[in-house]
């Protein structure tokens, strides 16, 4: 059996001994988190295995809708004992925070509403956002179902190029591959070997955006040294790896040697071109971002300010720096990332989402962004504005010149 | 969105389906679907109307009880919101697109609004043929032409919650919400 198809067979409500693809399996989940509550009166399986956060989409909570959500979850967390109460100023963005925690643990299943919640694959976790309806049926009864869909193992090997990231890997796979709808994928070789587990995060994070199921990866010391120090959940964990027999739909062999910057274009995340072929045309930017759970980590600012040292941004462009969470904004200020930001006046954000879904400095009609948010889709960052999505770098390099710049430039 | 999903009553979702369809292209994502502009406070009739207002102006108040939606590849990609409901409470009766996006399925499931991938199937209709589609045997046929295609049939598991008006109406039935 491949990786997934093991985690589901050991969570089976009713013992399987194997599951196949096209088996409906009926599930126990390990972990679960809300990203504020939706449902106030539902009871609650397992105070000790789920977290909720008051906010992350919209941080600070500014509106009545969202102050009353912030006060909604406050009282139920307090209400059921919630072990993973998360307030807002002790947060970020969700999965960012669920992963600090260590609530994806190797050979387990943690659920959240939102899709990105495929992060918890980068630590041998099935993770897949399943909607408010049927998290209200995990929160209260710890269990749900998947349809076992085929794996497709995807060998990604070479050297990856400067300023090529694992952003980089995934927009490629958005735009040169149909879409790996209703497929699991397992990320194997030696790039994913040597990567640092935030960037397999952001990986597994941004394989919603090629419409996956699972995506997942091995347990290697990096992912178990992480679940070790961070992880208060009970029990014991056990790694997963695919038998040697293990049926694949088929393999992929990615070598990412002569990989370019990549962008998707507007407006859907198929739209992907080489950054210096779009850079030709010299496409003006009034914005730019790193952000979101895909690009909000600490090798993600670190980036931004390795480019912005000394700088200044265009005169004409905004520039966004949204760390993921709390702990990551502390470090980021720690090691001057956040002064080298805002010398060169770009805006060092609270930890959150940021604009991704449109909530904090959406775009206004004609304008264009640029950024590591996780989709372009149209009207998403703003009514009639234009998006495209980029690794962090080519978003700083872009922001610099207030033009769409391959960031191999600078 | 500022309604609570505790308070939505849905309709049950039967198995069997004959409409008028209309046919969209690939990557269609929820965002089109219900978009992150759509105001706050709405009822669930009028937030429904702003579905594809992006992309297919003026769509939403054009759609009739009954119809049938036939979608491209990648159907529902994106965001897990719960974009199924909207097209519920358009009144579209069930929904066949080449494949759908797994969380979008689930929440089709959820909100008992059928949804089947059958490959080959935007092939199949042109916009304003009447469709019959079998969410049991998975059988999807076009009644203009007399064409048909085999889709994938729903596991009894995921019928019997769509027939029960979704997940939230069972969690009430069976006392999870109190």
């Amino acid at each position: 059996m491949t990786i997934v198809e093991k985690i589901l067979s050991s969570h089976s409500v009713t013992p399987k001994d194997t599951v196949r693809p096209g088996d409906i399996v009926r599930v126990r989940v390990d972990a679960a988190y809300m990203l504020g509550v939706e449902h106030e009166y539902l009871k609650v399986w397992d105070p000790n295995r789920i977290m909720i956060i008051a906010s992350d989409h919209n941080l600070p909570p500014r509106t009545k809708e969202e102050t009353a959500n912030a006060k909604r979850s406050r009282n139920f967390a307090k209400k059921w004992g919630i072990k993973y109460w998360v307030d807002v100023g002790r947060g970020g963005n969700g999965h960012r925070v669920s992963c600090e925690l260590g609530l994806h643990r190797p050979g387990e299943i943690s659920l959240c509403n939102d899709s990105h919640t495929t992060m918890g694959g980068a630590f041998n976790s099935l993770g897949m956002g399943i909607g408010d309806a049927e998290l209200a049926n995990v929160i209260t009864k710890g269990e749900t179902w998947f349809i076992c869909q085929p794996t497709v193992k995807i060998d990604v090997v070479g050297t990856l190029p400067r300023r090529v990231y694992a952003r980089d890997i995934l927009l490629h796979l958005g735009g040169a591959y149909p879409p790996f709808i209703e497929r699991n994928v397992e990320y194997t070789g030696s790039v994913v070997d040597a990567m640092t587990v935030e960037d397999r995060m952001c990986m597994a994070c941004a394989s919603t955006e090629i419409s996956c199921d699972f995506p997942v990866f091995r347990a290697d010391g990096k992912t178990i040294d992480w679940i070790d120090k961070s992880s208060t959940l009970p029990g014991k964990y056990h790694a997963v790896e695919a038998d040697e027999d293990a049926r694949y739909d088929k393999t992929i062999a990615l070598d990412v040697s002569n990989l370019e910057p990549q962008i998707a274009c507007p407006n859907t995340m198929a739209n992907v071109r080489p950054v210096s072929e779009v850079a030709k045309e010299k496409v003006k930017i009034n914005q730019a971002n790193v952000s979101s759970c895909d690009n909000s980590g600490l090798v993600d600012i670190a980036v931004a300010a390795e480019i912005l040292k000394g700088e200044k941004i265009h005169p004409d462009v905004r520039l966004l720096v949204v760390p993921g969470t709390q702990k990551i904004w502390s470090e980021a200020v720690r090691l001057g990332y956040a002064k080298t930001i805002a010398d060169a006046n770009g805006l060092f954000c609270v930890a959150s989402c940021g604009p991704c879904s449109g909530g904090q400095q959406s775009l206004s009609p004609g304008e264009v962004g640029i950024g590591s948010n996780t989709r372009n889709f149209k009207g998403r960052m703003g009514i009639d504005a234009m998006c495209y999505c980029s690794s962090p770098a080519t978003a700083v390099a872009s922001a610099l010149y207030g033009y769409i710049t391959d960031p191999r430039e600078v | 969105m500022s309604h609570s999903l505790d308070d939505i009553v849905i309709e049950p979702a039967k198995s069997h389906f004959r409409g008028r369809v209309w046919v969209f292209g690939d990557d269609i994502s929820t965002d089109l679907m219900q978009p992150g502009f759509t105001p706050h406070g709405l009822s669930l009739e009028a937030r429904a109307k702003y579905c594809m207002r992006a992309n297919r102006p003026g769509w939403s108040e054009q759609v009739k009880s009954g119809d049938i939606l036939i979608g491209g590849r990648n159907f529902g990609c994106g965001s897990n919101r719960p974009a199924a409901l909207n097209l519920k409470m358009l009144g579209l009766g069930c929904m066949v697109a080449e494949s759908v996006f797994s969380v979008h399925f689930r929440n089709c499931v959820n909100f008992a609004f059928p949804a089947m991938s059958c490959p080959g199937v935007s092939k199949l209709f042109a916009e304003g043929d009447v469709a019959d589609v079998d969410f049991e045997t998975g059988l999807v046929m076009n009644v203009t032409t007399g064409k048909s295609l085999q889709g994938r049939a729903l596991p009894r598991f995921l019928m019997d919650i769509m027939a029960a008006g979704g997940s939230l109406a069972m969690l009430r039935r069976d006392g999870y919400i109190k």
